[in-house]
């Protein structure tokens, strides 16, 4: 009942066809805090929650979710996870009252005021059909449903998707007010960092069907560093440099993004003979892009095209 | 007197930081005085919408610095206000933000000499406002 | 469970109510149209056979019932699936804290209510309707439910066959539907399988093979692997059946479009026939014409006026009239009529003052008033002097009555086992006309009293096991001889009316046909024996002539299409087909089942499992393989760093070497951290 880890997966894999979604993934979700998974889109985040939803079957590989082997979740495990999907499905032909009333009879820890709470918070009217909801009224729907049931872990699959900005901070605060309880793990995935960054106490990068990070938030930040070269004509060429992400060169300006740099990196660059050099601190969001944009040294994406017709 | 904070994402400061840093301001800037009660974590939290670990964070920090003190059973309290930094971690960190000063100054043409003026008028309403020091 | 039931009753009533619509106007349609047949017979519009006097077993009603509930319980079961289709919503299902079993069950429980709605309530009006005095003017028994029960449970086949559409993930598309071959090959058996019973244990293996398909589905979301055995030997089963089903259609389709176009050629059929001098001649049909008419020399037939090669008008002139007599009335063999043939129950006999008279499978007669369509009572034999039980009337023949002019007679001739009665529909009475002698059985009679053939005599021939008696229809015999060849290897006898040349009358020829089935087994060696009679009852004549159009050797492409139906299959069913082909067949299992081998081998099944198959598609041949193909999932395979052999991507380490999989390449990027809280 106490596990430390909610998940933990080892060599968790999915392919569909030839392509594999999911690679050799291992992941260990601490009891208690909340999780956000990030990466672009394709990239296995769906896949690695729908299989340990058990929802998918994995190629190869295992997990256990609550300590449970995720290829036979019980319905007793499953009552102790909220699991919110991705697109917000629910019967068309039901309205939010009856929604609500057919979550309810599954779940014994049914909690009718935060559903009611939840659903107005969204602007729900009861009697109002699923299926004339916009996508964000739908999310809140589901949102209520997810947390009505007071699960000790929920699993939300991209929950801020197609959410406006006062829906999402809803949902955040939704979310914070789930911490309450202090062993109620969240983990859920997000494109929208500055969510991320307000909730997540723990973060895992998903790049390419391949885990890159699992870290606290704050170390990710501080991790992912950019130093600016200035110099006097056009920037030479860039020697290996260990844990580079991106280097984009301007005129006489070289922007070098890389991991953990070190004093190893910084005589490397000073090797360079730059007129200036500085650190610049990353954001969440800047640090994100440049850790899943493309790698090695780059141009802006526009220049490329500039002296074309 | 009682101080808000807000915070900032997508900053290049953490959350956590951007907590402690509002603190210490508002302690120096006489905000908030010793003995004054800050707002729970969980309150605070919920306030700024953030993780309350974060904020736990940030009070565990100020803690850790002697800034904040945990009373059992009551709450968390500015304590007596004590040298947070060394000197050379002071002047480290004040050198930006007198850059910024100049630089912000000099764009809006003030000779050197108007610029100190304005400084010490400034300096001396600080003065009178925290009783002198 | 009782949430999930109500919300699949609710979300799919819509359906059962369409069914219930289209269920309703089609029987009200086919029971209408059943009267439609009653009308034609009492005004005598109708000169056609009349065989859906009773709904429940009319042909017409039982074909569009069984392709309605086909439709609709296959419709229902996907619908059911489909709405939950979205891979969201299948998850909000999935994710209930029930087990998927109890999904399982609320599905069925639900849809097979609404099955029951839509399609059992209006059969249960239909029966209500047709229970109720005045409105079918036929018998009814219990036992003519069956074949609309039936029916009604291949329905359920096919809505667990729609169930497991919906669900099934295939790679091949087209396979999702494979489950509806069981389906539609259940539904078939319906109008082969003779017996109730038999139709029962179909439906049963055939539901339940489906039903446990579609409870492995949920239980692996529609996948193969991940399912219990029994889902998987489940979904195995319907899929071979779907295979050989798509196989046996392509089959025919390649066989009717492109094969036979190719080889066919109008048949000949040859028959001999007897002039009325008593002359026996071989004619040639073919496309219903006549094309040659030759003696047993083999000379073709002249005209006797002109003395030119005859032609068909004066030739049908030339054939003597006669009856056919198939005994084995008190020894029938298996009962032929398939339990949703009215024939089984009942024969119309008669319609006389608008009358219709039944012969009942109890030998009763039993009349219905046309016009109020009500019972008004039976006919039986007179009882002989005391005995109590009265003896029942045979029922000679299966066929149907058909209603024209040349049997608008009131009068017919029926027999029990001991007498030939006539039976007069007019005054509604009985009489004895001829009796056998004690120690005989009637085996069978001919007699017609219509007397409307030209040249044609009122006579009756009637078959005793020892005995072959004509007896004109004052009762009185005009010739008896013994039958032989006995009637267990000749049942058929045929008798012409001679008028030889010389003006005499009783004349007369016999005919002994072979039962075609010992004959077959016989190799067709077996001859039609004939004799001829004179006015004395003595035999002048015999020949034994040989048996024309034993059945034709299957064509070549039937013989190669066989090869690729199952082994197991054509070797026992259809042993006709000569060895040759049986030998390829057994090559070409052969050769599927090394497939198998290799395909499992290359895909590191288990032992067990590719010993399984392998088995499996020898006994199935091509079918078999076809099966695991579009069961099995067939994972991905690259190339292992360690032994640069392909191995599957679906085990923990290579199947080669046993080397594990290779962690994803590391860039120097990676941020890992201690999860634990600042």
């Amino acid at each position: 009942m106490n596990e430390k880890s909610v998940i933990q997966t080892h060599g968790l894999t999915k392919y569909f066809g030839r392509k594999p979604a999911v690679y050799e993934l291992n992941l260990e979700v601490p009891r208690g805090c909340v999780f956000a998974f990030l990466g672009r889109n394709g990239s296995g985040k769906t896949t690695t929650i729908r299989m340990l939803m058990g929802l998918v079957q994995p190629t190869r590989g295992a997990g256990t979710i609550l300590g449970h082997d995720i290829r036979s979740l019980t319905p007793e495990i499953r009552a102790r996870i909220g699991y919110l999907t991705e697109e917000h499905q629910l019967y068309s032909w039901m309205n939010v009252k009856e929604c609500g009333e057919f979550q309810a009879k599954f779940h014994a820890k049914w909690n009718d005021k935060i559903y009611r709470g939840v659903v107005g918070h969204f602007g729900l009217k009861p009697t109002a059909t699923v299926k004339d909801l916009s996508r964000g009224e739908r999310a809140g729907l589901c949102l209520a449903l997810t947390l009505a049931p007071q699960p000790e872990l929920l699993m939300l699959d991209d929950p801020g998707l197609g959410l406006d900005p006062v829906a999402r901070r809803a949902l955040v605060e939704s979310m914070i007010f789930l911490t309450r309880k202090s062993d109620r793990t969240i983990f859920f995935s997000s494109h929208h960092l500055s969510d991320v960054e307000r909730v997540a106490d723990y973060i895992a990068v998903f790049d390419r069907s391949v885990l890159r990070a699992s870290c606290p938030l704050e170390k990710f930040q501080e991790s992912v560093q950019q130093m600016r070269l200035r110099f006097p004509g056009a920037p030479p060429a860039l020697p290996k440099i260990p844990g580079l992400l991106q280097a984009i060169r301007t005129e006489n300006e070289l922007r070098v993004t890389c991991v953990r740099a070190n004093g190893e990196t910084e005589k490397i660059l000073r090797g360079l003979a730059p007129l200036e050099m500085e650190a610049v601190p990353l954001g969440l969001e800047d640090a994100f892009i440049s850790y899943l944009g493309e790698r090695g040294e780059k141009t802006f994406i526009l220049s490329e095209l500039e002296g074309q017709p | 007197m009682q101080a808000t904070f807000n915070i900032n994402t997508g900053s290049d400061t953490p959350i956590y930081k951007q907590i402690t840093d509002q603190v210490r301001l508002a302690v120096t800037s006489g905000k908030l005085a010793v003995g004054d009660q800050l707002p729970s974590v969980r309150a605070l939290a919920e306030d700024l919408v953030v993780n309350p670990n974060t904020v736990a964070r940030a009070y565990a920090d100020l803690m850790r610095e002697g800034l904040l003190e945990s009373r059992a059973g009551r709450g968390v309290f500015i304590t007596t206000k004590r040298k947070i930094y060394s000197r050379a971690e002071g002047r480290r960190r004040l050198e930006p933000l007198l850059s910024t000063l100049i630089g912000e100054a000099m764009i809006l043409d003030f000779k050197p000499d108007e610029l100190r003026e304005a400084f010490e008028e400034q300096l001396s309403k600080w003065k009178h406002s925290k009783g002198g020091e | 469970m009782k949430t999930l039931i109500q919300k699949d009753l609710r979300e799919n009533f819509k359906v059962a109510v369409i069914g219930l619509l289209f269920f309703s106007v089609l029987l009200l349609q086919a029971y209408q149209s059943c009267l439609a047949v009653l009308t034609g017979l009492l005004n005598r519009t109708m000169s056609v056979q009349v065989n859906n006097l009773q709904p429940l077993l009319a042909t017409n009603l039982l074909i569009e019932t069984a392709f309605l509930c086909a439709i609709f319980g296959a419709a229902l079961g996907w619908l059911q699936t489909r709405n939950e289709a979205h891979r969201d919503l299948w998850a909000f299902l999935i994710h209930r804290p029930v087990t998927r079993t109890e999904i399982f069950l609320s599905k069925v429980i639900a849809g097979l209510s609404l099955y029951v709605l839509g399609a059992g309530l209006p059969m249960v009006v239909l029966l209500a309707v047709v229970r109720m005095p005045g409105h079918v003017a036929a018998p009814f028994e219990w036992a003519m439910v069956l074949p609309l029960v039936s029916i009604f449970l291949a329905g359920i086949v096919f809505y667990f066959a729609g169930l497991l559409t919906g669900l099934r993930q295939a790679r091949w598309f087209v396979s999702r539907s494979f489950g509806l071959g069981l389906a539609i090959a259940a539904m078939l058996s319906l109008f082969s399988l003779p017996e109730f019973w038999q139709m029962l244990i179909v439906l049963t293996v055939a539901a339940a093979v489906l039903a446990t398909a579609v409870w492995g589905a949920y239980q692996s979301g529609g996948f193969y692997r991940g399912q219990p055995l029994a889902g998987r030997l489940a979904l195995g089963l319907a899929m071979t059946a779907g295979c050989g089903t798509a196989l046996l259609v392509g089959i025919g389709l390649f066989s009717t479009l492109v094969l036979y176009p190719l080889t066919n050629r109008s048949l000949d059929y040859s028959a001999y026939q007897m002039t009325r001098a008593g002359t026996i001649c071989q004619v040639t049909w073919r496309d219903n014409e006549i094309v040659s008419a030759v003696d047993l020399a083999g000379h073709p037939l002249l005209n006797p006026h002109t003395g030119e090669k005859i032609e068909f008008k004066e030739l049908q002139k030339q054939f003597a009239y006669g009856g056919t007599v198939v005994s084995g009335m008190n020894h029938p063999r298996e009962n032929q009529n398939n339990y949703q043939n009215d024939t089984r129950f009942f024969t119309l006999l008669n319609c006389t003052d608008k009358v219709l008279w039944y012969l009942d499978r109890h030998g009763k007669l039993i009349g219905f008033d046309g016009r109020t369509r009500k019972f008004i009572g039976t006919l039986e034999p007179p009882s002989d002097g005391g005995t109590v039980t009265r003896e029942p009337f045979l029922r000679q023949h299966n066929g149907y009555f058909y209603y024209n002019s040349y049997n608008d007679v009131s009068r017919k001739l029926l027999p029990t086992a001991k007498t030939i009665y006539l039976v007069d529909f007019k005054e509604r009475s009985v009489a004895p006309l001829f009796t056998v002698t004690n120690k005989e059985v009637i085996g069978g009679y001919e007699g017609d009293l219509a007397g409307y053939r030209e040249n044609s005599r009122n006579a009756i021939l009637i078959t005793t096991r020892k005995t072959i008696r004509l007896v004109d229809t004052a009762g009185s015999v005009l010739f008896t001889v013994p039958y032989q060849p006995a009637d267990t290897e000749y049942p058929q006898v045929q008798f012409t009316f001679l008028q030889p040349t010389n003006g005499s009358i009783n004349h007369f020829a016999l005919w002994f046909y072979p039962d075609s089935e010992t004959n077959r087994m016989a190799g067709w060696k077996m001859p039609i024996h004939a004799l001829w009679l004179g006015p004395d009852q003595t035999v002048t004549q015999s020949a034994d002539l040989p048996f024309l159009n034993r059945e034709g050797s299957t064509s070549w492409p039937d013989q190669m299409t066989a090869t690729l139906l199952p082994p197991a299959l054509h070797l026992t069913v259809d042993p006709k087909i000569t060895s040759v082909w049986n030998l390829a067949g057994l090559a070409l299992a052969f050769v599927y089942a090394l497939v198998g081998w290799w395909l499992a081998r290359r895909y590191h099944f288990t032992t067990q499992t590719r010993v399984g198959w392998t088995l499996f598609i020898f006994l199935f041949g091509l079918v078999g393989l076809l099966a695991l193909l579009c069961t099995e999932e067939w994972p991905m395979r690259e190339t292992c760093p360690q032994c640069k052999k392909l191995r599957v991507v679906d085990r923990e380490s290579c199947e080669h070497c046993a080397s594990p999989f290779l962690p994803p390449e590391v860039t120097g990027t990676e941020i890992f951290a201690p999860l634990t809280k600042a």
